[in-house]
């Protein structure tokens, strides 16, 4: 059990950082090409539509890892305030929910991939992507997240069917997570033989 | 079917389920109420325009520009310029905190890097000069909040993409009410010390020599404020393209001041991938809630709904303000806008208000929620980087600069052109 969660983040936390990588080499790219539009007149336009790609893909890619950093914002105003069996009972209906979204859209979104292989579609552009491939990758982020968001889902499960009150609101607050994440990095930066 | 849309929502957001899947069961649930045709099946086209919108694309990357800012190294020398011009006001270094706040929001488009920026210089200095704590960090709280006002601001972009209204026009209209509302804090400041002596502390110490000296703390700022700022209006980048431009600078600056290297990086990355995410997957599921709301025609009926009330546009924009202000105080700014922004604006712009004066109310409105307890991410982050006490004293000292922000609201109200002048001269692209 502990070996999976360390296993799915760092997979989320790396995938994560693949994200962010895109994100940060499409605003190098987008900065080269107005430069070299200004001072060269040389018209290069890919920035524009791999950054699109980039967001799409980074955000679902970094789904899991916001997950697992429970940054997905709830409001606990209310919750906050009820007894501690009703409590847990809302933090399951909340990793439930998120769950289920995730797992609806995933369905959606591979409806749409496979629109775009059996049409063959293009994007209508200078590159001519096959929207397959950067859909493919949008796909296999929001899979990902679904997968975790049921894997966290079924820890918050078993501690509530426990009776385990505490545990449940340890599981759906940041900080037990952030320990994970933390001995995941650590383990991850052995592995590779790096410090830090 | 206003009211039951209405209701459903403050259900499933008062039941404390994730903003982002309440928004989408909501959608998947007035679908099933409201419509015979399925609108379900269209989710994957919906979320993938949503996705890869181009101008969405500034939104992590102004994020990551607040990032990679914040563990420049700039920060330092621009809070050291402001304590040499601003410290010797009554109330000294927290008229730095605003001073350094408005000239760190022109460079980011985000309220937390701003809030998070000037705080981590800041809070080390509170106890040496002996200012009264809470105002203290209220300022920086508030000053903060300058972040989404000064132009870049993602909020802002947020809002010409959900309402089709012009980010470059958006940016000017905030200009003005930016500087405004920055001298309405430190007038705030002023006179809470002017009536509580024991809050004024001590002034640091400073000559003209020091304060020219410290000049050059304010150029790395000024560069970074061009070039994403400059870019657009000199006609060569598009917002987003303006913030990639940033984010390069950042790098180049970062790199200049010897902070760049891997592990700096990759921790503004693992910052910037946190917030990506929640924002993305809000903005993905209310996208959505939009296309169902607009199919099942609630924007007309909410519409009718208003007029039927006989408010009248004076009192409706009134009835607006005061449900942001309820509203911001239990929900985060940027997922309280992509909510209601899409359902609300077509109402008042009906009624007669400019669409871009409405961005800009909303921004205030947001900088409010931002600091109103219980709920306020600035507060939190303030309590953040402070590390020690209790988030009590930020939410007491963060009180008057509430009342100032209400001033501000007031002003822009009784006063639009103070919001429509500049874009009105300037004209802009």
């Amino acid at each position: 059990m502990a070996k999976l969660a360390r296993m799915i983040s760092a997979v989320s936390l790396w995938m994560s950082r693949a994200g962010g990588a895109m994100l940060l080499l499409a605003a190098v790219l987008i900065s080269f090409e107005i430069l070299t539009r200004k001072l060269l007149h040389l018209p290069f336009n890919v920035g524009t539509e791999l950054s699109t790609y980039a967001l799409a893909v980074g955000a679902t890619w970094s789904f899991a890892y916001a997950l697992l950093q429970r940054a997905h914002v709830r409001i606990d105003v209310l919750q906050k305030l009820l007894p501690p069996a009703v409590r847990s009972a809302l933090d399951l209906a909340a990793m439930l929910s998120l769950a289920t979204v995730a797992l609806v859209l995933a369905w959606h979104i591979a409806g749409t991939l496979a629109t775009s292989i059996s049409l063959g579609a293009r994007e209508n552009t200078p590159l001519a992507t096959p929207l397959a491939l950067p859909q493919g990758l949008w796909l296999v982020g929001m899979i990902w997240f679904a997968l975790v968001a049921v894997e966290q889902s079924v820890r918050v499960l078993l501690a509530f069917a426990a009776g385990d009150h505490a545990g449940v609101a340890r599981l759906s607050a940041a900080a037990g997570v952030e320990e994970e994440l933390d001995e995941a990095l650590d383990d991850v930066a052995r592995r590779l033989g790096r410090t830090g | 079917m206003v009211q039951t849309s209405l209701l459903l929502l403050l259900a499933l957001l008062g039941l404390s389920l994730p903003v982002a899947a309440a928004l989408m069961i909501l959608a998947l649930g007035l679908d099933q109420i409201f419509t015979p045709i399925p609108l379900y099946l269209a989710i994957g086209e919906i979320v993938w325009s949503a996705s890869s919108n181009f101008l969405l694309v500034s939104v992590p990357l102004f994020v990551l520009l607040g990032e990679i800012l914040l563990r420049s190294g700039i920060a330092d020398r621009l809070y050291g310029s402001m304590s040499h011009w601003l410290g010797w006001l009554p109330g000294g270094l927290m008229h730095a905190n605003i001073g350094a706040s408005m000239a760190f929001a022109a460079t980011s488009g985000s309220s937390v890097a701003t809030a998070a920026t000037i705080g981590t210089v800041a809070t080390p200095l509170l106890d040496r000069y002996r200012y009264g704590e809470r105002l203290f960090l209220g300022s920086l709280a508030a000053g903060g909040t300058l972040g989404i006002l000064i132009p870049p601001s993602i909020n802002l972009i947020i809002y010409g993409w959900l309402t089709e209204t012009s980010v470059p026009q958006l940016y000017l209209a905030g200009f003005l009410p930016g500087l405004a509302l920055g001298l309405i804090f430190m007038a705030t400041i002023a006179l809470a010390c002017r009536i509580v002596p024991a809050w004024r502390g001590v002034a640091p110490p400073s000559d003209w020599a020091s304060r020219l000296a410290s000049l050059p703390g304010l150029i790395s700022p000024f560069l970074i404020f061009v070039i994403v700022i400059g870019s657009i209006y000199a006609g060569f980048a598009t917002p987003t393209e303006s913030a990639a431009l940033g984010v390069v600078a950042a790098l180049v600056l970062a790199a200049f001041h010897k902070r760049l290297s891997v592990p700096m990086l990759v921790q503004a990355i693992d910052g910037t991938m946190r917030t990506t995410g929640m924002i993305m997957l809000i903005v993905v599921a209310a996208w959505f809630l939009n296309f169902v709301l607009s199919a099942i025609g609630l924007v007309n009926a909410l519409n009718d709904f208003i007029t039927g009330l006989g408010l009248g546009p004076g009192g409706m924009l009134l009835a607006v303000i005061v449900f942001y202000l309820v509203l911001g105080c239990f929900m985060e700014p940027l997922p309280m806008m992509i909510v209601t922004v899409p359902v609300l604006t077509p109402v008042v712009v009906q009624a007669g208000f400019d669409p871009v004066w409405f961005g800009i109310l909303i921004v205030l409105l947001c900088e409010t929620a931002m600091i109103t307890p219980p709920v306020g991410v600035n507060l939190f982050v303030v309590q953040g980087v402070r590390r020690h006490g209790s988030i009590q004293d930020v939410m007491l000292g963060v009180l008057p600069f509430i009342a100032s922000l209400l001033i501000m609201i007031g002003l822009i109200v009784v006063q639009p052109d103070l919001v429509l002048w500049l874009p009105r001269v300037l004209g802009g692209p």
